[in-house]
């Protein structure tokens, strides 16, 4: 009696075992797909970074053909700054809407098509009287929303050695 | 355990592997997908990385095609190249990266990369001039220096000064499918 009792609580053993063996594995794949999931920015984070920062460069490069183009103009609205007065040297870069890529989307991929955003944040004339050397440094700032939706934020800088004389127009 | 049960169980546990196999197939494809991903990301790179060490124009003045505004280089069926003392830009079909034709497990998948030089107007939104006379006379009042912005004036428009350079890889994946990866990049003529 207790033997049949055994074998008779023993019954469906094995499909009990079998279900949490199958549930083991379902969730062991559903696992492996998140990480998939999540793995797989790593790609378009490289992607992102060179986009950006080539964009931040062109950005940079054409504050700093502004500034030789207008390189007068640049340092009197540097001076009028030191004496209280800032609009011109803000209106010089910063709301030069000529400088800026308001949601570039032209370099675009089978694989992410999101639109990035570059401002010039800021431009500093840095001067050693000591050494009798002055530099450029510019700031630009990228702002785009990545392949997770998440905002991103960042700073690309360029400092450039100046050396003030006199300029002579393009040749042919 | 009856026979029933216990093909019951192994039938159970048969069809609980049908997702995990289908998982791989799945992530053996999304590998092949980001590989090729990878290797176009990487190829473009190094190809504008190139592009944006030639002096500007340099490269339509080496490479030709025409008066433009607009030239495209690496569209034909063979490959096209130029050559400095320090630079080589090689366009058009390609097997995977060049370096590394040597490896046998690479090079299963070909590339065409493809250059598009396009000169870009160049415009200001706002110049900010002074007058030198009204400065000198008002040397501690700056307000009063004779500011004028040359908002969108013909001062401020430049052409012959930018350049856009369009890099675009394009390559067919497994599953048939034409995909390409573009990198956009602006180069300006600096005066020396």
């Amino acid at each position: 009696m207790a033997i049949q009792n055994m074998t008779f609580r023993r019954r469906g053993t094995a499909v009990a075992m079998a279900l949490v063996f199958a549930t083991i594995l379902l969730l062991m794949a559903i696992g492996f797909v998140r990480q998939l999931r999540q793995a797989h920015p790593q790609n378009r984070l490289i992607d992102e970074r060179v986009k950006v920062e080539l964009l931040a460069n062109s950005a940079i490069d054409k504050a700093i053909l502004k500034f030789q183009l207008f390189q007068g103009d640049y340092y009197a609205a540097v001076a009028a700054s030191k004496l209280g007065y800032h609009q011109p040297l803000q209106d010089f870069f910063i709301n030069d809407t000529g400088l800026r890529y308001v949601n570039f989307g032209d370099a675009s991929s089978s694989f992410s098509n999101h639109t990035i955003g570059v401002v010039i944040a800021s431009v500093s004339l840095l001067t050693d009287w000591k050494w009798n050397t002055e530099a450029l440094r510019i700031i630009a700032n990228v702002t785009y929303t990545d392949s997770v939706g998440r905002n991103v934020d960042k700073d690309v800088v360029r400092i450039v050695k100046l050396d003030r004389r006199l300029n002579t127009p393009w040749g042919p | 355990m009856s026979l029933i049960e216990l093909v019951l169980a192994v039938t159970i546990l048969a069809v609980s592997f049908l997702p995990v196999i289908g998982v791989m197939g799945t992530t053996i494809k999304g590998t092949t997908r980001d590989e090729l991903l990878v290797k176009a990301i990487h190829l473009g790179q190094t190809r504008m990385n190139v592009v944006m060490q030639f002096p500007y124009h340099g490269i339509v003045d080496l490479g030709g095609g025409g008066a433009g505004p607009t030239w495209t280089f690496g569209t034909g069926a063979t490959q096209w190249q130029i050559a400095t003392n320090t630079l080589v830009l090689r366009l058009g079909p390609v097997k995977d990266d060049d370096t590394l034709n040597s490896d046998p497990s690479y090079g299963a998948h070909s590339f065409r990369t493809e250059l598009t030089v396009a000169d870009e107007p160049l415009q200001f939104s706002v110049v900010q001039n002074y007058n030198a006379g009204q400065r000198a006379a008002n040397p501690t009042v700056p307000a009063n220096w004779g500011w004028s912005t040359l908002n969108n004036s013909p001062a401020a428009r430049f052409s012959g000064v930018m350049q856009r350079y369009t890099l675009i890889v394009r390559w067919v994946d497994d599953e048939n499918k034409n995909r390409f990866y573009s990198l956009v990049a602006f180069k300006v003529r600096y005066r020396e």
